[in-house]
């Protein structure tokens, strides 16, 4: 195996992966970490797949293909990145296992987004997944629901998967959706990007001429269920904060429920770097600080994609571009990917209107946090109920760090990655504060559980 | 799914007198009923999946669930975030504890048991 080059990209996704490529343009080795088998990341996770089929998408496989003809190019599939440090060296969890430590030059943070995940009273039952979490399903597994599927939440991603379901013949009950229709102002300014537009608009046709009834500005505010898992979903409308409002509750027979309100900046990398991190609910909520090159506060350290803030696939690959050409720079290969660089820029700046006008239709409310009553479980691992961290609230805890020790919410196996969102809303709520106001969550090493062997091996090297 | 049972929509068209099956045996099914099937053990069944795929995903086509239970409660939990992120679909994988099936491809011999 190669050395590790003096420039690592952590994520295969469109956004590390442009990086990749533009970066072996311009003459530079890459090392690309990513912990799939194969490149792609999210959007393009149709690796597994032998048919084309709805969520098949042709831009995965030229990726793979472009990244595996490329000599420069060092791509380690199966390798986690498992702690980052201050000076920019890593743990990386290799493919079999051991923990390796590299150090290199400069270093890209390309890690995607992960989904917020909202509980409701019974969200813990067998048959309920993240909206994405069913879209990979189909994407990367060509697995879908037998149905009755009840698809809710908000945000483009509820009507892409819904309408993926229809053309492979998905049972879909209904889409509950938290956000109004969107009005002439939002639609405007959706029309700054017209093809996307257009692919929404068509999405939601598809679902009316499939007969699948969409309830706006409703949610789920309990999950009924067996011991094998969902049986039925009640809904109520909600204000428009999102706030379930009373009375009115119905009942939708369903034995899956995908529940999504949309992705956030995975931002455990930079937080462990020790950059410097900004709230915006347009981007998803917490994300690392960046100059027009994309750089974080840590001098060296660059940050592109959904990671640094949720714009989507188009805006990743062109972020992979700016921050390779910035890499390109700082390494005295200059010039060659300026070009490229700045009209990547250029569509990234004309993505504003978009964005704006996207998260003013459908980013998370915080209303939608008061569905979970005092026995919801908010932290899956630990089976922390909202009513315990409110009496943690109360008795004076008023960060996720000291919460944390209090409730032992976030202290299980996925520390804290699925609840963080929701502990930061109800922490806010009953202290009466804004939830931007609410310090991000720490994050410690090693990210994922690691095999004691495995540092053994380190040590040893 | 060659080995699994027939799928039922399929057995509907072709026995269109057969009376309309009753709720789907599994929550999941495959869309792509190709690939090559490989013998696997799954709480000591022995079962045959497609090769390469998500383990989770070839479990919840099979009318698994459930694949741990939460540490407190002691309720039954299933997969959610299909990415690696939430640990939901943790199983026992060929002795290690802890594995995430989401991220494990379905690979011939593999010994899996579930804490449900
Ligand atoms: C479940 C899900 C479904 C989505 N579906 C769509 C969709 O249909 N259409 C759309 O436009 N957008 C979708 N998105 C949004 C998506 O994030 C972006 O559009 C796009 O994938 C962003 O590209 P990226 O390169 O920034 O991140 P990603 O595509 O997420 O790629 C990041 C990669 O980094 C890897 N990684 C993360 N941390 C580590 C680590 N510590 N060590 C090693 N590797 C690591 C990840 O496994 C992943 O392969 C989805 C997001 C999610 C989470
Ligand atoms: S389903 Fe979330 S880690 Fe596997």
């Amino acid at each position: 195996m190669r050395p590790p080059a003096e420039t690592i990209v952590v994520g295969a996704g469109p956004a590390g992966a442009a990086a990749a490529l533009a970066l072996a343009e311009a003459d530079l080795a890459v090392t690309l970490l990513d912990d799939n088998t194969r490149a792609g990341g999210q959007v393009f996770r149709t690796g597994g797949r032998t048919r084309r089929g709805p969520g098949w998408d042709p831009r995965g496989a030229e990726l793979r293909a472009r990244i595996a003809a490329s000599p420069a190019i060092d791509h380690r599939p199966d390798h986690e990145v498992v702690a980052i440090h201050a000076d920019r060296s890593l743990w990386v969890r290799d493919a079999d296992g051991r923990v390796v430590r590299m150090a290199p030059r400069m270093l890209l943070a390309a890690p995607g987004a992960v989904e917020i995940a909202v509980p409701v009273p019974g969200w813990q039952r067998p048959g309920v997944f993240g909206l994405g979490g069913l879209q990979l399903l189909l994407k990367g597994a060509g697995t879908v629901p037998t149905g009755p599927v009840v698809l809710a939440g908000a945000g483009p991603l509820l009507y892409l998967l819904a309408a993926q379901f229809r053309a492979a013949r998905v049972p879909v009950a209904a889409v509950i959706d938290a956000a109004a229709r969107p009005g002439f102002s939002t639609l405007l300014g959706l029309a700054a990007q017209p093809s996307l537009l257009a692919a929404g608009i068509g999405h939601r046709w598809r679902l009316l001429w499939g007969g699948i009834p969409v309830l706006r500005r409703h949610a789920v505010t309990a999950v009924d269920g067996d011991r094998s898992g969902v049986t039925a979903v009640e809904v109520a409308r909600v204000d428009e904060n999102w706030r379930p409002l009373p009375g009115g509750r119905r009942r939708i027979a369903a034995r899956t429920l995908g529940l999504g309100f949309g992705v956030r900046p995975n931002i455990e990398l930079t937080r462990l770097a020790g950059a410097e991190h900004g709230w915006d609910t347009g981007l998803g909520g917490w994300f690392p600080k960046r100059t027009d090159a994309l750089e974080t506060t840590v001098p060296g350290l660059f940050a592109a994609g959904d990671g640094a803030g949720v714009l989507g696939v188009d805006n990743a690959l062109d972020e992979g571009i700016i921050a390779a050409a910035a890499i390109a720079r700082r390494l005295d290969r200059g010039g060659i990917l300026d070009w490229r660089a700045a009209a990547a820029a250029g569509r990234r700046q004309r993505r504003r209107v978009f964005r704006e006008a996207l998260a003013d239709w459908s980013a998370l409310r915080p209303g939608i946090f008061a569905a979970a009553d005092a026995e919801t479980v908010v932290c899956r691992c630990e089976d922390v109920t909202a009513g315990e961290i409110a009496e943690a609230v109360r008795l004076g805890y008023r960060a996720p760090g000291p919460l944390k020790m209090a409730t032992r919410a976030g202290m299980g196996l996925c520390q804290g990655r699925v609840c963080a969102t929701a502990v930061q809303h109800l922490l806010a709520e009953a202290a009466g504060i804004d939830p931007g106001a609410v310090p991000p969550p720490s994050v410690r090493a090693p990210l994922r559980p690691v095999p004691l062997d495995g540092f053994t091996e380190m040590a040893a090297d | 799914m060659l080995a699994g049972r027939p799928n039922p929509r399929l057995t509907c068209a072709l026995y269109p007198s057969s009376p309309a099956p009753a709720a789907p045996p599994t929550r999941f099914r495959r869309l792509d009923p190709d690939g090559r099937l490989v013998p696997l053990t799954v709480d000591g069944q022995a079962l045959e999946l497609p090769e390469g795929m998500p383990l989770a995903a070839a479990l919840l086509t099979h009318g698994f669930d459930a694949f741990h239970r939460s540490v407190r409660r002691a309720e039954p939990r299933g997969p959610w975030c299909l990415m690696g992120t939430c640990l939901q679909c943790i199983a026992t994988v060929d002795g290690r504890p802890q594995v995430r099936t989401c991220r494990t491809p379905v690979a011939a011999g593999m010994v899996v048991t579930l804490g449900s």
